[in-house]
Parts: C-alpha cells; sequence; structure tokens
C-alpha cells in the first residue's frame, strides 16, 4: 500500500493536479499481489480509502495483462461523456509475496483452500502444471512444430529487446546477452528457459487521463480494440492463434502509419503470436521475422523499445502497465538514450490470463 | 437428452472408476468436449449425450516441467479419437513429440482416480536426463 501511495503521489504531481480534482478510478487486481492477500471484495474502495480518493467513476477490469490498455480507454470514453474529469489508472501490486510462497497467482490454489481457478477445477487442478509458464510452453512446442520456428529465433528476440534494453536505465537488466545465454539459461518449461521468462517484480504504474491538458503532449486514442476468447486453450481450434488477431482486427488500424510498437511480452513467444496476430507478418512468420527485423528505435521495426518486461520485471504478474509506460514516454520524447525520432503514433497490444483469454489493442497519438 | 450437471459428474467419476474416459456429445450439433457443461458450448442446445471414449488419442502437445529438487513432470494437451482434446499429465513416455499417439491410463491420486495418458507402444528409456513423467505431484 505504500508503494500504491508513493507511486500515485509522484503520478499526480507530474500530471498537475490536485487529488481533490481525482474523480474516476480505474484498476485491476489479482490474487495474493496487494500485500499477499487473496481475497478482498469491495477492492476499489480499498484503494480509495487508503489514498483518500472520493470517486464518481470506479472501473473495475478483471482481464491480467490486457486490463491496463482498457483503462485508458474506458477512462478516456468517461471523460468525453462528462461522467468524469480526471481518473486515476492503477496497475501493479507485489510479486514476491507470491513467488515466496513457491507459486505464481494461477498456482494460489495449491496453497490455499477454497480457491477457485476454473468452473472444472476437479478436471484441471488435479494435474501437475507450471502455469502461466506451461501452458506458454505448450503454444510455443506447438508453433515450433507447426512453423518450423526455433529455440534460436526465440532467443534472437530475447537478445535483441535486451538491446534495447541496454540503452533504458529504468531496466532491470542491462548486461549484454547472447543467443548461446538465453538457451544455456535453465529449461523452465520445455522449450521455454528462464531467460524467456518474465521475472515478478513490485511495482505499480499509475497513470492520471484527464480532460485538462498538462506540461506532457496531448494524446488521445486512435483506435482501440478488445476480444475476449473464454473457450480453455484446448478447446481452440488450435492453441497458435490469440485474441489479438479479433482485437487487432477490431481496432482496424493501419500498420504503416505506426511510429512503433509495444507488445506484451510476458514470454518471447507471446511477442511473436502477437506479431503474427496483428498482421505484422503472416501466421508462422515470426521466427523468420525476428531474425530478420531491427527492433532498435532506429531500426526498420522499433519494438518493445524499452527492453519490454522482460527487462523491466512484470509488476504483480501483469505487463501492461510496462507496455504502457514505454509508449507514453516515447510519445512524450522521453524515452532517454532509446527515443524513436518522431515517434507521433504508438501502437500497444496487450494480452492477459494464463490462457491468453483476453486482447487489448490501443493505439496512441496527437489528438485529431 | 437433457442431463443435470450432478449426473454428469456422476457419470465422469464412475467412467473414471472403472477405468473408461468419458466425455459428452451433443445431439444437435455433434460437437464432443470433454469439460463438463450441461449445454453444449458451441450451439448451446441442452441435448446431450453421456458417452465413453475408446481412450486412444496424440499428443498435440506438450512440455516437460522442470523444478529443482522435484522430478519431472509431463503436461500436455492430448487429442482423443472421438475428437475432443483435454489436459494432462503424461507418464512413462520417453520419446514424446506431437502426434506421438498415447492411450488414457487411470491412476490413484489424492483427487481419486483420474485420467492420465501414456505412449502407446512401449519404449525402453533412453534418456538419462529426462525422467519420462514418471511421477507428477498428486500421485501418491
Amino acid at each position: 500500500m505504500e508503494l500504491l501511495g508513493e507511486t500515485v503521489r509522484s503520478c499526480l504531481e507530474d500530471s498537475g493536479v490536485d487529488k481533490k480534482d481525482v474523480d474516476g478510478l480505474a484498476t485491476t487486481y489479482l490474487p495474493g499481489v496487494f500485500d499477499g492477500k487473496t481475497h478482498l471484495h469491495f477492492f476499489t474502495n480499498h484503494i480509495l480509502q487508503y489514498l483518500g480518493i472520493r470517486a464518481r467513476f470506479i472501473e473495475l477490469l478483471d482481464f491480467g495483462g490486457a486490463s491496463a490498455l482498457a483503462m485508458l480507454y474506458r477512462a478516456t470514453k468517461a471523460i468525453r461523456s462528462g461522467e468524469a474529469n480526471n481518473v486515476l489508472c492503477l496497475i501493479g501490486g507485489k510479486g514476491s509475496d507470491v513467488r515466496t510462497r513457491g507459486v505464481t497467482v494461477d498456482g494460489l490454489d495449491r496453497v490455499e483452500g477454497g480457491v477457485s481457478l476454473s468452473p472444472f477445477n476437479h478436471l484441471l487442478r488435479v494435474y501437475d502444471d507450471m502455469n502461466p509458464v506451461s501452458d506458454y510452453a505448450l503454444v510455443a512446442k506447438r508453433h515450433s512444430e507447426l512453423f518450423k520456428t526455433t529455440d534460436v529465433q526465440r532467443a534472437t528476440l530475447a537478445v535483441k529487446q535486451r538491446r534495447n534494453a541496454m540503452n533504458n536505465e529504468n531496466a532491470i537488466y542491462r548486461e549484454p546477452l547472447t543467443e548461446e545465454a538465453v538457451l544455456s539459461s535453465p529449461l523452465v518449461c520445455d522449450p521455454l528457459h528462464m531467460l524467456e521468462v518474465v521475472y515478478p517484480v513490485d511495482g505499480f504504474h499509475a497513470f492520471l487521463v484527464s480532460k485538462n491538458s498538462s506540461r506532457m503532449r496531448d494524446i488521445d486514442v486512435l483506435a482501440y480494440g478488445e476480444a475476449h476468447w473464454s473457450e480453455l486453450p484446448v478447446e481452440l481450434p488450435d492453441i497458435v492463434t490469440t485474441p489479438a488477431s479479433e482485437s487487432s482486427r477490431r481496432a482496424g488500424f493501419e500498420l504503416s502509419k505506426v511510429d512503433c510498437f509495444q507488445l506484451y511480452d510476458s514470454f518471447t513467444i507471446t511477442v511473436m503470436l502477437q506479431i503474427e496476430d496483428i498482421g505484422l507478418t503472416k501466421k508462422g512468420g515470426a521466427g523468420k521475422m525476428v531474425e530478420d527485423v531491427d527492433i532498435s528505435p532506429s531500426g526498420d521495426l522499433p519494438l518493445n523499445t524499452g527492453g519490454g518486461s522482460l527487462n523491466m520485471g512484470q509488476p504483480a504478474y501483469m505487463s501492461g502497465g510496462v507496455i504502457l509506460e514505454e509508449a507514453i514516454q516515447q510519445l512524450n520524447g522521453e524515452a532517454k538514450g532509446r527515443q524513436v525520432d518522431g515517434a507521433n503514433v504508438v501502437y500497444i497490444n496487450g494480452i492477459g490470463g494464463w490462457n491468453r483469454s483476453h486482447s487489448t489493442t490501443l493505439v496512441l497519438g496527437e489528438p485529431k | 437428452m437433457k442431463f443435470s450437471v450432478r449426473e454428469i459428474l456422476q457419470h465422469y467419476k464412475e467412467s473414471f472408476e472403472r477405468g473408461v474416459l468419458p466425455y459428452l456429445r451433443c445431439t444437435a450439433c455433434n460437437h464432443s468436449f470433454y469439460y463438463p457443461r450441461d449445454g453444449c458450448p458451441k450451439c448451446g442446445s441442452v441435448e446431450l449425450a453421456l458417452c465413453e471414449s475408446c481412450g486412444s488419442g496424440t499428443i498435440f502437445s506438450y512440455t516437460v516441467i522442470h523444478r529443482k529438487g522435484l522430478p519431472d513432470s509431463m503436461y500436455a494437451m492430448v487429442e482423443l479419437k472421438e475428437g475432443f482434446r483435454m489436459y494432462t499429465n503424461l507418464l512413462e513416455t520417453w520419446s514424446p513429440r506431437i502426434g506421438l499417439e498415447v492411450r488414457v491410463t487411470m491412476r490413484d491420486t489424492k483427487f481419486g482416480k483420474i485420467p492420465f495418458f501414456k505412449a502407446n507402444a512401449s519404449e525402453p528409456p533412453i534418456r538419462n536426463d529426462y525422467s519420462g513423467g514418471t511421477k507428477p505431484s498428486g500421485i501418491d
């Protein structure tokens, strides 16, 4: 909670908005990430009580990593319709409390009773898994089988993102990285290696969406799309396509007009799935594309320009805040050491859920 | 026929006890599915048939889970001959690959008797660095 208070104070200072003028909240939570607590009802009230904010607009989103982008969109809509003037968007919490218990947020039922993860618990949770890593590993394995994607290609993506991180003073991991080092890091869930998997950290992102201007550049939502696939992955026609294929189509934004891309990077394979699903290449083409393109800020396809959450860490098991922060810094010319020249349009895609049920596509740029 | 969730779960439990893999088939659209609902997830019809699978299928995808201080285990998606897919752990499968034929095998666990899968053809343990997924946690 202290971390939350500190982040919000710094956000309000930056935005020049007085706390008493904040009249909206959009947030999300996962079990165990708020001081280790699993069950919190009336969650938004806990947050507002602590911060001392009275709201007239509240949105609690439940899409994991895809929530952050939905918050920004819904806050913008609320302001446009006059339901609120200043909406605080909050994403984060602690990864450490859950981690020290030897599980992920998708495995809390292993250490606590009475926790449900699915309507089919009795046929799912009886097996040994390490979700979300093991479920994404199934996807990576099948992607390799169907499209001849190699371990080296996934490692290349990790290396290229690390190169971007080396110029980002906020990144945790900034030492040079090689494909060999990625592939010789321990296998967590075959074929995914340790250095292809995000590390859960403690932290918050706070964004203030306001109808007033601030010292920051005025930006607006240029396009948005959302898709929620309810099927268990095992019941989908195949597991190598994500709802990003649908949310991006719904956003319908021409990719040639984009200056840089921030794609959700819980794992290397996650980025590759989105590269295909948002239409940068055809299905199965991500391996080759990752080899060919320069994803650095000055490259032909600036992507995860701050190194992504693979190098920034994943606050509270959700990377949505990390990609949104990088997008906003790029748009404001504040991406020190990694600025994309003329970053006027940023394309962001978020994925949520151990089973990739949720995808949000958000394009930010100058108001039209 | 229309079945309650209770009746469906009873069919599943009894099937597991008899060593048979149950599933559901929608008699309106013919969609086969494993995870029990009282309506077809595809067309919404409540006209369902309680079925028994032949227990044979192929690996749709799999992963070997490595953890410090624990034996490796194998988590997988298996596609049954009847067309439905399910999550499982693979046991005694020494050379896993996508497309490999596997067969259901019921094991007693702390959750009761539940279905696992193992390679159809008996293959010798040729790899020393890999436990073959013999003991996922949950098997007492």
